[in-house]
């Protein structure tokens, strides 16, 4: 009797508790995708056990409420200053956009990717054809939506062409998650100086390059 | 510590427990059902295999921040090995959760410094053109010729293997002594600092070795690109051990790193159809609701039973990848 206590307390200590579980649903970390800005005393219960075992939290910046020390100017990642025993992690300009275009982008994508996907699967659209999309994907992707829908699926028009199509707005929907690092980039680039303007510069060059080279190339795989 | 945890619950996460468990409870249900009983009652094949994709990247979803591997290097490893789809549409599947995850988690990251934006962009101006030529590379081979997606299966079970190999040997460090100083990551400026609560100060910290940096992110943005692999399993290590970066930065800074390569190389999928989103939507949801279960779960404990689980499923998917691209080309004959 007592070991079958003893098991039933161990099995209740294994389960977790429903306010338990129900954290796991709550944003990771505050700045993150889906994060909502009004539950801002929804702190991650993991930071804020460390908060207050460890450190006193109204004397911390937060990352999110950094506070400039000057005006923005060039790169100028994390400065440290410290007054009347208080410490502030300055966190730079640039970063903070960056961060603000994927978080606004990601939510828009994921969201937009989810509302075609109930289109999608509720089969609004005839011509999506998933059971005949189930019996050809072991095909390579060009074979594949030539005898699925009969396309040439090389560049961008292929699913741009047709956009009431759900299929093809969910790939939009992609191309926006794809897109968040070059909006970032351009975003940030009037704000950044000296030799990180230039790289940053470099890497917006590339993702032009990835974009548009499939619509130079004509041959294979864009070779 | 229950007390606690309430405290920070809202209604919002309470409410969408309950949406995310009914929801699973009928996805469950009605595989369980349709699997059963698929004779007497009409249910259409894709959506049969809708909920088992699902459920998949549900779960490697879960295991993936429980044993400290990312779940897209699980996914593309057993999904080559185990799902019936074309390595195209594996590789563009894993590449649009790859960088779901990270775009997801990132603006935290670098909002707080941690991620360090100065240090990640000398890096990814390297990794971005190779993850570009490693998209095209990997398509080029998977389609070209007959036989192709044979090649690009065995080169990822040789890729997982090293990938395991690398995770036996290397051992990060969370605060590596500060190294000798190189030109060029001095002259732009390689530094940075936040504020570390569980030691309740300000940690500073200075990279160095960028140009052999560069040259190993090259080679991950390229190995990235060419399996739609996410690759942190490659960064952090680089990060931390090659240019001394502490480790909390550098996991944080590896997000950012393949938020930028994994966008790059999927313009290549994109414009070659191999986004099919009847796989990535299940894909994306599984391992997005998947994953973040597991890293609650992680912060509470690390069982190592997963982790030698997960290390066995790498290995697993590398052999039979390797067996599988062999037999395809004709070397091995298994029948």
């Amino acid at each position: 009797m007592v070991s079958l206590k003893k098991l039933v307390k161990e099995i209740k200590e294994i389960i977790p508790s429903f306010e338990e579980l129900a954290e796991v649903v709550d944003p990771l970390y505050r700045g993150e995708a889906f994060y909502s800005s009004s539950s801002i005393s929804a702190f991650r219960a993991i930071e804020k056990k460390d908060l207050y075992e460890r450190a006193t939290p109204e004397k911390i910046t937060d990352g999110e409420h950094f506070e400039l020390i000057s005006p923005p100017r060039g790169f100028e990642i994390s400065e440290v200053s410290v007054k009347d025993s208080e410490v502030r992690v300055k966190i730079d300009f640039v970063n903070s956009i960056f961060a603000d275009v994927m978080r606004v982008m990601c939510n828009v994508g994921l969201m937009l990717i989810v509302l075609f996907s109930m289109f999608y699967f509720a089969g609004i659209n005839p011509s999506d054809n998933l059971n005949l999309e189930v019996q050809k994907w072991s095909n390579s992707a060009s074979t594949f939506w030539k005898e699925v829908k009969g396309i040439d699926a090389k560049g961008y028009s292929w699913f741009l062409t047709n956009l009431l199509d759900p299929e093809n707005d969910i790939i939009l929907s992609v191309v926006l998650l794809a897109l968040t690092p070059v909006v970032g980039l351009i975003t940030a680039i009037p704000r950044a100086s000296g030799m990180l303007r230039i790289i940053f510069l470099i890497i917006t060059i590339e993702f032009v390059y990835a974009i548009f080279r499939v619509l130079i190339s004509q041959t294979p795989a864009g070779h | 510590m229950t007390h606690m945890v309430s405290d920070t619950v809202n209604l919002w996460s309470k409410m969408s427990l309950i949406v995310i468990v009914l929801i699973l409870v009928t996805v469950s249900t009605a595989f369980v059902l349709l699997g059963i009983e698929s004779v007497t009652i009409y249910a259409p094949l894709w959506l049969k295999w809708v909920i088992l994709v699902f459920l998949f990247a549900f779960v490697i979803g879960i295991i993936g921040p429980l044993s400290g591997v990312g779940g897209g290097v699980v996914f593309v490893g057993l999904g080559m090995a185990m799902l019936p789809f074309h390595v195209d549409f594996i590789r563009g599947a894993g590449l649009v959760a790859a960088l779901t995850t990270s775009l997801n988690s990132a603006p935290y990251f670098t909002k707080k410094g941690l991620a360090n934006l100065r240090i990640v962009a000398p890096l990814v101006a390297v990794s971005t053109i190779f993850s570009v030529f490693g998209g095209v590379m990997g398509l080029w081979l998977s389609n070209s010729f007959p036989g192709g997606s044979y090649y690009v299966k065995m080169s990822l079970g040789v890729v997982l293997l090293i990938l395991l190999a690398a995770l036996g040997r290397s051992k990060n460090v969370e605060y590596p002594k500060p190294k000798k100083k190189d030109k060029l990551a001095e002259k732009l400026e390689l530094r940075g600092a936040w504020f570390e609560p569980t030691l309740n100060k300000v940690v500073t910290y200075e990279a160095t070795n960028l140009p052999l940096a560069m040259l190993a992110f090259s080679g991950v943005g390229f190995i990235a690109g060419m399996f739609g692999l996410g690759a942190g399993w490659a960064n952090v290590p680089i990060l931390n051990l090659v240019m001394g970066i502490p480790l909390k930065v550098a996991v944080a800074t590896s997000m950012l790193i393949l938020a930028i390569n994994d966008s790059a190389s999927l313009w290549v999928y994109v414009a070659n159809g191999a986004v099919l989103p009847i796989i990535v939507v299940p894909v994306i949801m599984g391992i997005g609701i998947g994953s973040r279960i597991g890293s609650r779960l992680a912060a509470k404990t690390k069982p190592k039973i997963i982790k030698r689980l997960v290390i066995g499923l790498i290995a697993l998917s590398g052999v039979v990848n390797i067996i599988q691209g062999l037999s395809g080309i004709g070397i091995l004959n298994f029948t």
